[in-house]
This record gives C-alpha cells, sequence and structure tokens, in this order.
C-alpha cells in the first residue's frame, strides 16, 4: 500500500493545514499565476509600452504639484492664471524656461500639459470603474438566471447603446458646467459606458454559466449568490478589466469635448488648451500656436491608447486563444 | 429566416419607443429649457402667455409627452419651435449625414478588415506592430484635432478653402458658381448619389455572392470593390450629375477622410484579434498541409470566418462611430443631422432635438438590423439560437 492512504478506505488521507500554511498555499499559487500572467503580459511588447506610457502620465501627475511648489514660482507658471513678463511676444516658442513655450495668454504649456494630468486620471478611472462594476453585475445576473432577467437586461442595455454621447456632454456642458471629475466620470460611465460594457461582459458570462464547474458547483448545493460571487465573479475579473481600460479612452475624449464646445469648466484639461488654441489662432488671423496645440493633442492620444494598449495585453492574459500559435 | 426578421424588426420598434420616451422625459426634465423666456425680447408677460400657448409650452409635460407621440405616429414630425417644417429640414441634413458615414463606414470597414487580416497572418513583428500602433493612434486621438490637421493637409496641397460658412442650407466649402443655375439642392444632389451608392453595391455584393454560391465564379475583393467605384461614379454621368457630385465630394472629402482614419482602427484591431483566435483552428493547419496557396488559405478558410465577430462586434461600436461623425460635423461645420442637433440645443428647440434622436435612433437600429441580417445569413447558429448574436 502507498504511504498516504488510510487502510480502510483506500482513499488518500486529506492532510490538515493551518490557517497560515493555507494563507502561504494561495499567496503561493497567486503569485506564480501573476508572474505566468506578467510573462505573457510582456510579451506583447505594445502592452509593456502602454504600461510605461500609464506611469508616465502617473508620474507627471504627481510631479506638477510638487515643481510648482518647489521650483516654479506660481505667478509664472500657475496653469490658469501665470505669466511670465520677461517673455514677449506670447505665444513664444519654446525656450530654456518654458520647455514647450508659453500659449496666446502668456501661460506656460508644460506647466497647464502637467496640471491637467490628474483630472484626465480621475475622470477615466472613475468612469472605468463605474461602468465596469455595473457591467458585471448586470452581465452575471443575466448570465445566470437567462431568461426574462437575460431578455430585459440585453435589450435595455441596447437603448442605452442608442443613447449619444455628445447630448451628454452638452447637458453637461451647459446644466452642470461646474461638474467635478468623479461626477462626471460617474455620469458618463452609468449613462454610455455601461451598456456596451454590459453587453461584451454577458457573452463572456454566458460562456463562463455553461462551464463544467459551474454544474458541479450547483451539484455541490451552491446558492445563487454564493455561485455567482465564489464561482463566476473570479472569472470574470479579467474581461472587466479589459473593459475598464477601453472605457478610459471614450471618457477621456468626452471630458476633452465638454471643454472644447468652450463651455467653462473648472477643472482646466487638455480639450481647454485644444480649444484655446484653436480660439486665439482664429482671433489672431494667424496659423494656430503649434506648440500650444501639438502637446494637448498628443496627450489626449498617448493618454488613450496607452489604455487601450494595456487593454490588448490584459486580452492576451485572459484569452488563450488570442496568443496565436 | 423570416420569423427571426420578423421578431427582431419588432423588437427593434419597442426599443426604439423605450428609447423615445426615456430622451424626452431626460431632456425635458435636465435642461432648463424656456424658449419664450430666452427668445421673446420685447414681449410682456401676457404676450409670453400667449406665446407659450400657441407653442403648447404651456401643457404639462405628461401632455406635451403624449401630443407628440400621437405626431409621430401620424408620422409626422411637426413644427419646430422656430416654426419650420422639421421634417423639411431633415431631408436636407439626414442625406448630408449619410453622405459621409455610408461611404466612410464602407472604405474604413474594408481598410480595417484588410490591414487586420495582413498583420495576423504576419503575426509578431515590426510591421504588425507598427501598424497597429498607428491604428490605435487614429483610434483614440481627439476627434476635432484629428479633423483640423485633415483640413490644414488638404488645404495645403490639393483644394483651397472657398466659402466657409455654415447655415442649414448651404453646404461649405462647394463651389457657388456651379450651383447658381441649377435647380435642385445640394440635398436633393445628394440624396441621388445615396440612393446609386446603395443600390449598385447591394448589386455587386448580393450578385458576386449568387454568383459564388451557385456558379461557383470567385470575383475577388479588389474587383468588387472597384465594380463599386465604377458602377457609381458611372450612375452620376447617367443621372448627368456628375459636374455637382464631384463638387460635392471635394467638400465632403475632408469630413469623410477624418471619419476613416477616426473608425478604421477598430475593426482592425476586432478583425486582427479575430483571424488570430481563428488561425489556432485545426482546418487552417489542414488546409496549409493539403498544400494549398498561402493566399488561399488566408482569404477563403481563415478570413471569412473571422469575419463574424467583427460583423457582431460592430453593433456595439455603432454609438462610437455615431459620436465621431457628430464631433467632425460639429468640427468642420459640415450641415448633418449632428451639427442641426448641436444648433437646435442652442436655440433650446426641443421638438428638433427629438426628432433628431428619432432619426439617429432609426438609422442605428437599421444598422443593428442589417448587421443582425447579415450575421444570420452567414451563420445559420444565430437564426435558432436563444442567446443571440453576439
Amino acid at each position: 500500500m502507498p504511504a498516504g492512504q488510510t487502510m480502510l478506505t483506500g482513499l488518500p488521507e486529506v492532510p490538515t493545514y493551518t490557517r497560515r500554511q493555507l494563507f502561504q498555499m494561495r499567496l503561493r499559487v497567486a503569485l506564480r499565476r501573476f508572474r505566468d500572467a506578467w510573462r505573457i503580459f510582456s510579451s506583447d511588447s505594445l502592452a509593456v509600452l502602454g504600461l510605461i506610457l500609464i506611469f508616465m502620465f502617473a508620474i507627471m501627475a504627481v510631479v506638477h504639484p510638487i515643481l510648482l511648489n518647489t521650483v516654479w514660482p506660481k505667478s509664472i507658471y500657475d496653469p490658469v492664471l501665470g505669466f511670465d513678463p520677461r517673455v514677449f511676444p506670447n505665444p513664444s516658442p519654446p525656450t530654456a524656461g518654458h520647455l514647450f513655450g508659453t500659449d496666446a495668454l502668456g501661460r506656460d504649456v508644460l506647466s497647464m500639459l502637467l496640471a491637467a494630468t490628474t483630472p484626465t486620471f480621475i475622470v477615466g478611472l472613475t468612469a472605468a470603474l463605474v461602468s465596469a462594476t455595473v457591467g458585471t453585475i448586470f452581465s452575471i445576473f443575466s448570465a445566470y438566471y437567462r431568461g426574462s432577467v437575460d431578455f430585459s437586461v440585453t435589450n435595455l442595455a441596447d437603448v442605452f447603446l442608442l443613447f449619444p454621447a455628445p447630448l451628454l456632454m452638452i447637458i453637461i456642458g451647459v446644466r452642470f458646467p461646474e461638474l467635478g471629475p468623479v461626477a462626471l466620470g460617474s455620469i458618463y460611465g452609468l449613462a454610455i459606458g455601461a451598456s456596451s460594457t454590459t453587453i461584451v461582459l454577458r457573452a463572456q458570462a454566458i460562456k463562463i454559466s455553461v462551464m463544467p464547474y459551474m454544474e458541479a458547483a450547483r451539484i455541490a448545493g451552491g446558492g445563487p449568490l454564493q455561485i455567482m460571487t465564489r464561482h463566476m465573479l473570479p472569472n470574470m475579473l479579467p474581461h472587466a478589466a479589459l473593459q475598464m481600460m477601453i472605457a478610459v479612452a471614450g471618457v477621456v475624449v468626452a471630458d476633452g469635448f465638454i471643454s472644447f464646445f468652450g463651455f467653462s469648466r473648472l477643472v482646466s484639461n487638455w480639450g481647454t488648451m485644444i480649444y484655446d488654441a484653436f480660439v486665439y489662432s482664429a482671433f489672431l488671423k494667424e496659423a494656430p500656436a503649434w506648440q500650444a496645440l501639438i502637446p494637448p493633442a498628443v496627450a489626449f492620444t498617448l493618454f488613450a491608447m496607452a489604455f487601450y494598449l494595456v487593454a490588448r495585453g490584459l486580452q492576451l492574459v485572459a484569452d488563450p486563444r488570442l496568443r496565436g500559435n | 429566416m423570416a420569423q427571426y426578421l420578423i421578431r427582431q424588426t419588432l423588437l427593434s420598434l419597442v426599443k426604439l419607443f423605450v428609447f423615445i420616451t426615456l430622451m424626452f422625459f431626460l431632456i425635458q426634465i435636465v435642461m432648463p429649457f424656456d424658449f419664450v423666456d430666452q427668445f421673446a425680447q420685447n414681449c410682456n408677460a401676457a404676450c409670453r402667455e400667449a406665446l407659450r400657448e400657441q407653442l403648447g409650452l404651456d401643457l404639462p409635460i405628461t401632455q406635451r409627452y403624449f401630443n407628440w407621440l400621437g405626431q409621430i405616429v401620424r408620422f409626422d414630425l411637426g413644427r419646430s419651435l422656430r416654426q419650420e417644417s422639421i421634417a423639411d429640414v431633415m431631408t436636407r441634413l439626414v442625406p448630408a449625414t449619410l453622405l459621409v458615414v455610408l461611404p466612410g463606414t464602407a472604405i474604413a470597414f474594408v481598410i480595417g478588415l484588410v490591414l487586420g487580416k495582413f498583420t495576423a497572418w504576419r503575426g509578431r513583428g515590426l510591421i504588425s506592430g507598427g501598424t497597429t500602433f498607428a491604428s490605435i493612434a487614429f483610434f483614440t486621438s481627439f476627434p476635432p484635432w484629428l479633423a483640423f490637421l485633415v483640413a490644414y493637409a488638404f488645404s495645403r496641397t490639393t483644394y483651397v478653402q472657398r466659402s466657409i460658412g455654415f447655415n442649414f442650407t448651404r453646404f461649405p466649402n462647394t463651389d457657388p458658381n456651379l450651383w447658381l443655375n441649377t435647380e435642385m439642392g445640394p440635398h436633393q444632389i445628394a440624396t441621388q448619389m445615396l440612393i446609386a451608392m446603395i443600390t449598385i453595391s447591394a448589386f455587386v455584393l448580393i450578385g458576386s455572392n449568387l454568383l459564388r454560391r451557385y456558379r461557383r465564379i470567385d470575383i475577388p475583393g479588389f474587383l468588387q470593390v472597384l465594380l463599386i467605384f465604377g458602377g457609381v461614379i458611372g450612375s452620376w454621368y447617367l443621372f448627368g450629375i456628375s459636374e455637382l457630385a464631384f463638387d460635392l465630394v471635394d467638400a465632403a472629402s475632408v469630413a469623410i477622410v477624418t471619419y476613416i482614419l477616426l473608425s478604421f482602427g477598430e475593426t482592425m484591431l476586432i478583425m486582427r484579434s479575430s483571424m488570430t483566435e481563428v488561425m489556432t483552428e485545426e482546418y487552417v493547419n489542414v488546409a496549409k498541409a493539403k498544400g494549398l496557396p498561402t493566399n488561399v488559405v488566408r482569404d477563403r478558410h481563415a478570413a471569412r470566418n473571422a469575419l463574424l465577430p467583427v460583423l457582431s462586434r460592430l453593433v456595439i461600436s455603432l454609438p462610437y462611430l455615431l459620436t465621431g461623425i457628430v464631433i467632425i460635423e460639429d468640427a468642420l461645420t459640415w450641415p448633418g443631422i449632428g451639427t442641426g442637433m448641436m444648433i437646435s440645443l442652442y436655440w433650446q428647440d426641443i421638438p428638433f432635438v427629438m426628432s433628431v434622436m428619432l432619426i439617429v435612433g432609426i438609422i442605428s437600429l437599421i444598422a443593428r438590423l442589417v448587421l443582425d441580417v447579415i450575421a444570420a445569413y452567414m451563420d445559420p447558429r444565430i437564426r435558432f439560437s436563444e442567446v443571440g448574436t453576439y
């Protein structure tokens, strides 16, 4: 008889572990899973580039208040009211003091660019979190219960899919001009992000709900709540994370576009910078000040793109079939 | 198939109704619109009351809703608060939008499919990575900035910007001398062009499909594209509107190019991942092992099966495309429904905004229906499944 089996049943002896040991084992499994995931993720160089870009923007967000409190005098480098009397005429090309030059009102472009990073992060992440949370909950419910629940969730999502984003942006711009980034992100996430997220995640949830382990969980006597939270939710999380990343791109453009309409919002962002550059170029009857126009436009693209690239890397982790042969 | 179609159509109608109701109450409750207070300046209180009564603004909101719904059910869009017939304005605005959206979407779709196919087939590498990077860069760029760049490039090289001005009747950048002696307005020309475009492409696509099915004659993709292009341009000469049509295309080109650049990336990304998935299937290996030429394996065995997920994902990206077109129209002052919506929102003209919502809803539901039908035609599983299209 092999070691480790009891005499009576022939079944392997179930070892007992302390809570601490169990925790260590789980930690080890989680670490190994993370290492595997990272190996797959980092095999896609574009995804790593996306991650680097996100880190870059995070550094930009952190560095601005520090610079403003130490090196940069506030009267010159303030993103809204700053003015440098030594520079003439404005807009001026890049110099050593102003790395990206100044805009038509004599404000430092680099400082404005950095100042807009934090609100953009907040808006994007709030919208992403809200839409992914709502989408995950609804998709799990509709995949678990099917039938009429599924029918109503799908069709309601379809109705919300028709919701035109520009209308929402104008309503926010006209009616709530002083809306903060968190509120804007939540509204966008609920009204526009959640519908497409729900539709995509529902397809994944349905794939999960016909897996053998779901049947096993049902046979083992798991209630609806337990099955949904312990068995479906963990498998949904990679897909939800993926959808989160994709939602960021939409809301960042929407946020910029509200400002681009020229609605005054308390938070200055990249859209405001582009709007200002266009308006002053029309006003001065000149070609736009490129040094004030290109940085925010490129920042927009890179910011939304970073999240999209990371999303593609996560997709690679979540869906083995995408890795190819 | 017919049963499936009828079910989807009825469902779409119900969705449209729910959407319209939601939008009506949302706009009326959230926006503090009062057309009369805003625009009736030389008017005392009594005159304002009279005006409100005349425009029907004094009624409670439910009453207004049912009045409006009654109008819509009778296929009457009614009059806007500015006392224009909405149906008249719409016949001018909708062709302008479709003139950008339809060819733009078709071209972007084809570009996306081809790029996605080739990048997936090549696998990882500098060229594939670069193409993917560029596609994502266009796809995530800020639309007004992209529109500005395209307009700047065009104005520098090929065309001189003529009259930049906007109103509901005149198209921007059209050559005024050309339009002086014609009886038809730009919207009528645009409508004719659209009808020709839709008929010819439907004819070519369905015809080549039938030929492949029943006669085993395969018309290659680029030949189909050439046929459609040639047919459309030929039809302009046939109708005798070629000069005006070319002028319109010239005026629309900036918007169309911007729209293509903005929207081809998504198709490309979906096609690429879908194609990568299909390439792991056994039948692709079998086809290669049989000794079939590479392009046959790629185009016939892999790409055709990869197409289906792209179609069903396109349904979800429709609102993104619509948002894009509204932003582009606004940035370039192209007189389509997007600009119409923006301007009537500034005018606080609720009936007009609601009509735009209705038309946008109808257009996107029709687009979804067409996509559903194509998907159901390509994949019989969808026709009989309970789970749905995606």
